[in-house]
């Protein structure tokens, strides 16, 4: 049944193809380079967040205005979020993690739409995004404290032989992070969007079964519902602590000694 | 409790309720903030149940993977497989639990504060025992 597959909203498909590159000519090998509903949704999450923020604070009103307030409460938000994480100093990627975080809200939220592709249930673009915070913290963490950004995997106040396993462990678990952090955004979002489909689809299955089976469907109609309402939380709350994290990671490269 | 202690010291007593009563508004005035507000209610919300959970189980489970993953690399380069994934892997189990501590220490940082009073057992609960 093409209807209840709760796979199917995550499918992939071709919109239109900008062509290959370095292809046999007859289409094998090489690129294909293709516009898909996937890359169709990133679009349209950063044209109605940029839109948005645009639009709003165009009137730059001291007294602001409903919309411009919105703008504001965003800013604030991730604003204390960043000093509260990674202090003062950490303001400077306050535009990275900014974007970061209206991103990954809205392609969450956007995800909460009938017949939207939520982008984020792949894991390609929840890793690309751990990834790019991972090299940022990196660069940033080498550029600022050149090598002692390696005393992030010497805890102090460890004598020497320890150090021999701690620091393995320790660089270890600085090479967990992406992947915790890739893997629970994109788990979050395909376990609820597959909970939710599958409960949805027991309604329509259920309802073909006669007057029982539309009684019967009254339950898991209820329990879609109550998923819907938590999965709203959940993709406002993964997007937190996606950039929460990112602040965090941050504040090492900043201040890499425990 | 909170008015013994300015009477225990004379001298500093006004000068730090003075205080202690402006940084009371100033925190109360900055919490009213929309935004501000909203933050200090997700990391509260982030405490609770599930999300707590499916935090702690990741940090663990991706270090138990990247090790492994990285142990079965390393035993194709130097080719002793299983003997450094198996070494890797252990790694991993106490990466995974060092990730779990921190960020069990990280949520209880964030947590607020319990009222003092609430943690003083009630005395007629005592009777019973």
């Amino acid at each position: 049944m093409a209807g209840t597959d709760p796979i199917h909203q995550f499918r992939i498909t071709e919109l239109f193809s900008f062509g290959s590159v370095g292809s046999e000519g007859d289409g094998t090998g090489g690129f294909h380079l293709v516009f898909t509903n996937s890359a169709l949704f990133m679009v349209l999450t950063v044209v109605l967040i940029a839109g948005y923020l645009i639009l709003s604070t165009r009137g730059r009103g001291l007294v602001p205005s409903r919309l411009q307030l919105v703008s504001e409460m965003a800013y604030e938000f991730v604003a204390n979020m960043v000093r509260n994480s990674a202090g003062t100093e950490g303001m400077r990627f306050f535009p990275f993690v900014f974007t970061l975080f209206t991103f990954v809200l809205m392609a969450n939220m956007f995800g909460m739409f009938p017949y939207f592709f939520a982008v984020t249930s792949h894991l390609i673009i929840t890793a690309a995004l751990a990834l790019l915070v991972m090299a940022i913290v990196i660069t940033y963490g080498i550029y600022r404290n050149g090598l002692g950004f390696l005393k992030l995997f010497v805890p102090s106040g460890i004598p020497g032989p320890v150090l021999l396993l701690v620091v393995p462990i320790e660089i270890l678990s600085f090479l967990s992070r992406p992947v915790s952090l890739s893997l629970r955004l994109f788990g979050n979002i395909l376990a609820g969007h597959i909970v939710l489909k599958v409960f949805a689809g027991f309604v329509v299955s259920l309802t073909g079964l006669g007057l029982i089976g539309t009684l019967g469907a009254i339950l898991p109609l209820g329990m879609t519902i109550a998923l819907t309402g938590l999965e709203f939380l959940v993709a406002a709350l993964q997007a937190f602590v996606f950039t929460i994290l990112t602040c965090v990671y941050i504040n090492d490269a900043i201040h890499p000694g425990h | 409790m909170a008015d013994s202690k300015p009477a225990k010291q004379p001298g500093t007593g006004s000068v730090r309720s003075e205080t202690g009563a402006l940084g009371d508004r100033i925190r109360r005035a900055k919490g009213k903030r929309p935004g501000v507000a909203a933050a200090a209610a997700m990391r509260q919300r982030e405490l609770t149940g599930a999300g707590r959970a499916f935090r702690m189980a990741s940090e663990f489970v991706a270090a138990v993977i990247v090790a492994t993953a990285l142990g079965l690399a390393l035993d194709a380069l130097f080719g002793t497989r299983p003997i450094l994934m198996i070494v890797l892997m252990m790694m991993g189990f106490a990466a995974g639990v060092l990730n779990v501590t921190r960020a069990a220490a990280e949520m209880n940082a964030n947590a607020p504060v319990p009222d003092p009073d609430k943690l003083v057992p009630v005395d007629e609960d005592d009777d019973d025992y």
